[in-house]
């Protein structure tokens, strides 16, 4: 494969993108190390590490499948390399896999997962368990694709792990038995979901757009380094599949219903988090860039202009067409999309829901108030946890709620971030 | 990610058109930019420059030590200043403190 850009498709008057036949966003180290720790802080660390796995796997053969068919490539040796160089151009790091008919060992060096973790908690934290279980997907996946052995038949195993002070990352790779394959969360099945529905414009919308071509046009050029990383905004940032954070996300849910139901609202509030973390370090570390003050114009505070900013960063990250329906400063912010990242994976596999699921969409609008409203842009602050701590983590004045989702059959999903009572 | 972001600010434009014309002429153009004029500088780090405003960004690569992190940017400051400013060049790694 040349360039993954020959690859690259959009549904453009929906902001969602497409490698292969896979779906796609960008999403930062914060916010994906924060979905795996919520998954295993639920599930627990064997189990939450199986579905992370499982996940990781099944999405990461939508992508390979699609672009190896599109690139041509046949024998195990081109459809190695493919993938190893897609895992390193997407920001996930160096892989060198070694693999037979499924049995055999893969290397990694400057992992995402692990690297970051490393980086960010290494200091102070020893962890016990291996990082890295999207690239043991990821290469179960290549694996069983070089072979053409059967979907979910590959598994992967991290033995050694850098975020557990080893210099590089290990993996043994060995066979199975074919595990449950789900249905395809791919262009087709995400247009049907999204059927007719047509965007509408909102406020502000020629400054968003503009804004948002700038940045896909940015983005488009975006790829990992010699170190297979990219480390920009003051973050490193992947390119990554959303089925493998929906995957997460929803079956971690599932399973909680089912074993703990009284967890729930907490497990959606951490959910919600993720939108928090996300915005704060990646919409913040963004607004706050030279690029932006370079191709847009320093940084206005004013808070209209941070919410239009912020909903120009979403739809460039491929998020979906956030549109702004209403913004009184300081009271009240209305977000609709006609839909989400989120929507068309669990409308595909979960059918219809009796309550409201985008809740990263959620979490971001609330977060995107906090930075509109609470925020001394002028200062430049540093976009580190305490600071996340003292933004997000005490006397937070608004509250979020999903009033309209298309999991539960409406045309679009719309969130409402108001002000709490009494808070002043 | 601690210490791989520094800020300057240069005064004016006639500093900001030095710059940028010194730093084209020593290191190589990174891409690809938006709005920002990128310079790699060393090994890997970068001297990011907004040309209509002159604001500097040094950024640090992320996969430095982080015990070395400070006198990495410190390194890579002190050799702009000195390009800047027409003084002889080396490396930047040889201006270590």
């Amino acid at each position: 494969m040349k360039d993954m850009n020959d690859q690259w498709s959009r549904l453009p008057e929906h902001e969602l993108s497409f490698l292969g036949d896979a779906p796609v966003i960008y999403h930062c180290h914060h916010f994906n190390l924060f979905l795996d720790q919520t998954v295993d802080d639920a599930l627990g660390p064997k189990i939450g590490a199986e579905l992370r796995f499982a996940a990781a796997r099944d999405a990461s053969y939508q992508l390979l499948e699609s672009l190896m068919q599109a690139s041509g490539a046949e024998t195990p040796a081109e459809r190695m390399s493919l993938a190893e160089g897609v895992f390193a151009a997407m920001g996930h790091g160096h892989l060198a896999i070694d693999v037979d008919q499924g049995k055999g060992s893969a290397r990694g060096e400057n992992l995402h997962y692990g690297r970051t973790w490393f980086e960010k908690y290494g200091g102070n934290v020893r962890r016990r368990t291996p990082v890295d279980t999207f690239a043991a997907g990821f290469i179960a996946a290549a694996a069983e694709l070089a072979a053409g052995l059967p979907r979910e038949s590959v598994i992967v195993k991290e033995d050694l792990c850098i975020g557990m002070r080893a210099s590089h990352c290990e993996f043994s790779i060995s066979r199975g038995e074919p595990g449950e394959h789900l249905a395809a969360i791919d262009r087709a099945a995400t247009e049907a979901t999204i059927g007719a529905t047509k965007p509408t414009a909102g406020l502000h919308e020629p400054q968003i757009e503009s804004i948002t071509e700038t940045l896909r046009a940015f983005l488009a050029g975006v790829r990992g380094d010699q170190h297979g990383l990219i480390q920009n905004f003051g973050v490193y940032i992947t390119l990554h599949l959303t089925s493998y954070y929906n995957r997460i996300t929803y079956g971690t849910i599932s399973r909680v219903l089912k074993t703990a139901p009284k967890m729930l609202e907490i497990l959606e509030s951490l959910f919600r988090e993720s939108g928090h973390v996300c915005v704060f370090n990646t919409f913040g570390g963004i607004l706050m860039s030279p690029e932006w003050e370079g191709a847009i114009g320093e940084l206005n505070p004013d808070p209209a202009e941070i919410v239009a900013g912020c909903t120009a960063i979403a739809r460039a990250l491929n998020f979906g067409r956030w549109t702004i329906r209403e913004h009184s400063p300081g009271q009240r912010l209305v977000i609709d999309t006609p839909t989400t990242y989120e929507c068309p994976y669990y409308l595909t596999r979960h059918g219809r829901s009796d309550r409201p699921s985008c809740y990263f969409l959620q979490g971001a609008a609330l977060a995107i108030m906090q930075l509109a409203e609470c925020v001394n842009w002028r200062e430049r602050p540093a976009l580190d946890q305490e600071f996340y701590n003292k933004l997000f983590r005490s006397g937070v004045k608004w509250r979020v709620e999903q009033t309209q989702c298309r999991t539960m059959g409406q045309d679009r999903c719309e969130v409402v971030v108001s002000k709490l009572k009494g808070s002043t | 990610m601690r210490d791989l972001l520094w800020h300057s600010q240069l005064r004016d434009e006639s500093t900001v058109r030095e710059a940028v014309r010194v730093l084209r002429e020593h290191c190589p153009p990174r891409g690809p930019s938006l709005g920002v004029e990128i310079f790699e500088v060393d090994a890997e780090h970068q001297v990011v420059l907004v040309p209509r405003t002159g604001r500097i960004q040094i950024r640090i690569h992320g996969l430095t030590p982080k015990d070395e992190r400070h006198q990495a940017a410190h390194s890579v400051v002190s050799w702009l200043e000195d390009l800047i400013q027409g003084r002889p060049q080396g490396h930047a790694e040889e201006h270590r403190p």
